[in-house]
């Protein structure tokens, strides 16, 4: 975590984590023509800007409530680098070339700020990576993993399944040895690494 | 997959982190985790997999709501271009921007103002997978292939169980409004205008599109003027009063 104090725009991530609906309108109205301007300049569409500007919000969101994230530079900075990263991205996984024309204006940050926004995109897509990989699986090991994360007791999960918790223990290392491995061979693809 | 050491090795950390093991179990497995660099990192890894997998299953009811204020917002990226104040490419997008205008002016795609102004998606629930949410899914997919009828069937199930949900309530009076029957709409759009969510000035915006569809005028103006000036849509309210 950094060490810089907290920026006074740290009022968007509150207003985030409270969904304080006129303040996230503000960051709209503010913020997003110069994220639309930057995705169109790179081969996306309106759409696409709306998607991820949509999506690194959430993901700002995300690493604030669950991680912690506070912020050390100006809050549009952080914003445009999270949703820079994510088109990015987006523009591999698509078989595009990466992205040519940057915005004009830089902004002077920290790198303890760049490094929060790459890690805010980072655990994110992360997160989306193992739900998407789960998502893959068999319908038996969903079952499995999704039950034996919520807080149930393990005996009560092998009740619902029918199975022994002996069975259930074995069949669950099992299922998440896969997940494991099926994460591993598309870190890379996903850009993570 | 056959019995090797990994399979074993996962039942092991299965049963760690399960808290099941006695004292010396657990000491061995320490150990051999300050010893062992390629055991720690698959335990590790169990770990951020589980962790990062609870958090993001478990449903967040404040991300939800923010959500929902995140696609009351999207439409901003629908709006003509503001002006972006970038030096370089200030010429390139006024002269995009001059084209664009031309292009609405004449837009041989307009039909009537009602449509330039209509919803285009509805927005679908995030994955949860309760019952509920699976009918909100079947009613976005029906809503978005232009099946209004049928959002309508999905959307009343919704409502019958849950009358105060306003999610449900405001996307009947979208496909009631898009079906043609705007004196059916009305009385849900004004519902949401009359309660709090975020939807409620959504529901003052459609019920004045729901008197254009019928031609009257005096009512849409009405209506476009309860739109506050906070409201995130008062730009387009304004919009549309001057295209009136």
């Amino acid at each position: 975590m950094s060490t810089q104090s907290i920026h006074a725009d740290q009022y968007y991530i509150e207003a985030l984590l409270h969904n304080e609906t006129q303040v996230v309108g503000e960051i709209y109205r503010r913020f997003a023509p110069k994220v639309k301007y930057y995705v169109l300049q790179n081969s996306g569409s309106a759409d696409d800007a709306a998607d991820i500007f949509q999506e690194s919000l959430v993901d700002i969101y995300n690493q604030a409530q669950y991680k912690g994230l506070q912020l050390t530079c100006p809050f549009e900075a952080f914003l445009l680098m999270v949703c820079k990263r994510k088109w990015l991205n987006e523009l591999k996984k698509r078989g595009r070339q990466g992205v040519t024309k940057d915005l004009d204006e830089q902004f002077n940050v920290g790198e303890d700020s760049f490094r929060d926004a790459e890690k805010t995109w980072a655990d994110n897509e992360k997160a989306r990576l193992f739900k998407t990989m789960l998502g893959q699986m068999g319908e038996r090991c969903q079952e499995i993993i999704r039950l034996s994360l919520t807080d149930k007791p393990q005996e009560e999960i092998a009740a619902k399944l029918g199975v022994t918790y002996g069975y259930l223990r074995k069949k669950k290392s099992e299922c998440m040895a896969s997940l494991i491995s099926a994460i591993k061979d598309n870190l890379s693809k996903w850009g993570l690494t | 997959m056959g019995i090797d050491m990994n399979d074993i090795d996962y039942e092991l950390i299965e049963q760690y982190f399960s808290g099941r093991m006695t004292p010396e179990e657990l000491a061995a497995f320490e150990n051999r985790r300050q010893a062992d660099p390629e055991f720690r990192e698959m335990v590790a890894t169990w770990s951020d997999v589980s962790d990062t997998l609870r958090r993001s299953l478990q449903t967040d009811p404040q991300r939800e709501a923010l959500i929902q204020t995140l696609q009351s917002n999207r439409y901003q990226f629908k709006e003509k271009g503001k002006v972006v104040s970038i030096r370089r490419f200030m010429a390139a997008a006024a002269s995009v921007a001059v084209l664009i205008a031309a292009l609405m002016y004449w837009s041989p795609w307009k039909k009537d103002l009602y449509s330039q102004y209509a919803i285009e998606e509805m927005i679908s629930p995030a994955e949860r997978g309760s019952a509920k949410d699976s009918l909100a899914q079947q009613a976005a997919e029906q809503f978005n292939q232009r099946h209004y009828k049928a959002a309508i069937v999905t959307l009343d199930k919704l409502l019958t169980d849950q009358p105060g949900d306003a999610y449900a309530r405001y996307y009947r009076g979208l496909s009631y409004l898009e079906n043609d029957q705007p004196e059916k709409a009305r009385p849900d759009l004004e519902a949401i205008y009359n309660g709090e969510s975020v939807f409620k000035y959504e529901g003052a915006f459609f019920t004045a599109l729901s008197y254009l569809k019928e031609k009257n005028i005096a009512k849409c103006r009405e209506w476009l003027l309860k739109i506050p000036q906070n409201a995130e849509n008062y730009d387009k309210a304004q919009e549309l009063l001057g295209d009136l």
